[in-house]
């Protein structure tokens, strides 16, 4: 099994589809990096530190507000499009890389050289490991390359939820104590959170090839399935919870910000969606490895 | 090993591919299927493989059952219509890559396979630049390699030209004089009857009949 995991993750990484996933998400994050380095130089920096800053502390002047590095990073920043866009296709990123090799390797009948040398549940195993891997990877590395680019550029200031600041984490959402004690762990945090669903969009596409045999659905289907989440959550939201204040989000694409946009996060949606997304996943292929019939 | 078949039924869908099949395939013997496109050869294939499984009726390899002892047979080396694998390696680092799931065999013993099937030089090629005729010796050679004790080849001699027709008829001699059991499927029939000890002859998933073509010819 660890032999066929290793020759799974291999495949997975060092391949052309990873760079091209990794590259096209890579751009969006880039692009967000840049421009928020633009608009920090746009707000004079030293002018902004005189006038803001004194001993190293914090002197109130409304038409300064801060402007951190923890609120310009690709998952704290709420300005650009870029960020919208890099979480719109961050499904499908994930998918590019290694998502689609076993609907690949069922139609080549490659799977029969493996199938006939090792058990086919571990085939199928190993391959999901590969799957959320690749994924995971290409979110993982994205994010690394903004925060390199934004945090060569834009001072590391502490948020302070006194003083007036872009971007600010409100204070009734996930870990937004955090944002204020300790951003560094706020931070990684949200990377990780951001990496664990990198590979659970991947296994969301990787389940749908066992059903689906066209390559752009398998490769769209967890995009898809945010679009089908984020319309579902208006559509209830719209019905049942138009005049609640405690209506919490549920998808995926919009609670990986740091500061939603939308609706509040919690803990406990985030937890619940995960789960429920792991579980359908951990299900779907319990099923195949059930039903492994190799045509 | 012997390959026994006791009333095997295999339905996909609606669609009966292999119809209350009975049948032994005797040990270190070559056994011939014979039928036109669509018969149900290759799905006798994939139910001997554990592939799939039957619909009703059992399948043993040797004393053990399919799907209940075993999910597949532990010693088998298969080639299935198309052989496939990775494009972006060569032919040695294909081999190399499925001889590592089972580790029984070393690098002297894909060499020496390669060089069976005619592939020493040109197996380091990537896969992607393999004529069909490569493809094909390729899969044989991943068949054959770690000396299975039963050996499924279906429809080897595709894409060959002479000389790697010979060479599919002199493995298979060499295949069954170390002991394997092997099950063949041929569009040649004269290739089917030369190589084979007995031929299981089957119409729309059906057993019409199991001959010696030897004695046939007699």
């Amino acid at each position: 099994m660890s032999k066929l995991l290793n020759l799974e993750i291999k495949k997975s990484i060092f391949s052309k589809a990873f760079l091209l996933g990794l590259v096209l998400l890579s751009i969006f994050a880039v692009i967000s990096g840049v421009l928020m380095i633009n608009e920090y130089g746009g707000k004079n920096p030293q002018q902004l530190y005189e006038h803001c800053m004194e001993n190293g502390k914090y002197l109130y002047n409304p038409d300064f507000p801060l402007f951190s590095f923890f609120n310009a990073w690709v998952g704290g920043e709420t300005t650009t499009v870029a960020y919208t866009l890099f979480f719109t296709i961050m499904p499908v990123c994930t998918a590019i890389p290694f998502a689609w090799s076993y609907h690949n390797e069922s139609k080549n009948s490659y799977i029969i050289n493996v199938a006939t040398r090792i058990n086919i549940r571990k085939y199928f195993i190993a391959k999901a490991i590969a799957v959320f891997v690749s994924g995971a990877l290409v979110v993982f590395l994205a994010f690394a390359l903004n925060i390199l680019i934004v945090s060569a550029f834009i001072p590391y200031c502490q948020p302070w939820a006194g003083y007036n600041f872009y971007n600010l984490v409100y204070f009734d959402t996930m870990w937004s104590d955090l944002f204020f004690s300790n951003p560094y762990l706020h931070m990684l945090l949200f990377i990780l959170l951001n990496t664990l669903y990198g590979g659970i969009f991947a296994l969301l596409s990787y389940v749908t090839s066992f059903y689906v045999k066209k390559y752009v659905v398998i490769l769209f289907a967890p995009f898809l399935t945010m679009i089908l989440a984020g319309y579902l959550e208006n559509v209830i939201y719209n019905n049942i919870f138009r005049d609640s204040m405690y209506f919490v989000e549920f998808v995926p694409t919009q609670f990986l910000h740091s500061r939603s946009t939308i609706y509040q996060v919690m803990s406990w949606s985030v937890a619940t969606t995960t789960l429920l997304l792991v579980g359908f996943i951990f299900i779907s292929i319990c099923v195949k490895v059930r039903k492994n019939e190799i045509y | 090993m012997d390959i026994v078949f006791e009333n095997v039924t295999k339905k996909i869908g609606r669609n009966i591919v292999v119809d209350n099949a009975s049948f032994t395939i005797k040990s270190n013997s070559i056994t011939g299927l014979k039928g036109i496109n669509g018969s149900g050869k290759t799905m006798i294939m994939r139910l001997i493989s554990g592939l799939i499984y039957p619909t009703s009726g059992k399948v043993f390899i040797g004393n053990k059952k399919l799907g209940e002892d075993i999910s597949f047979p532990d010693s088998i080396g298969i080639m299935l219509e198309n052989p496939a694998f990775l494009n972006g390696y060569n032919g040695y680092d294909n081999l190399r890559i499925l001889a590592d799931i089972k580790s029984i065999i070393n690098e002297d013993d894909i060499c020496e396979v390669m060089k069976l099937v005619g592939l020493e030089e040109s197996g380091l090629k990537k896969y992607r630049k393999f004529s069909l005729g490569m493809k094909q010796r390729l899969g044989i050679a991943a068949a054959i390699m770690e000396k299975p004790e039963i050996l499924i080849l279906d429809e080897p001699t595709n894409s060959l030209d002479e000389d790697g027709v010979e060479m599919v008829k002199k493995i298979l001699r060499q295949e069954k004089e170390r002991g394997a059991t092997i099950v063949l499927s041929c569009h040649d029939t004269q290739i089917l009857e030369d190589l084979s000890d007995e031929i299981i002859e089957i119409q729309t998933g059906k057993i019409k009949g199991i001959y010696a073509p030897k004695e046939k010819i007699m």
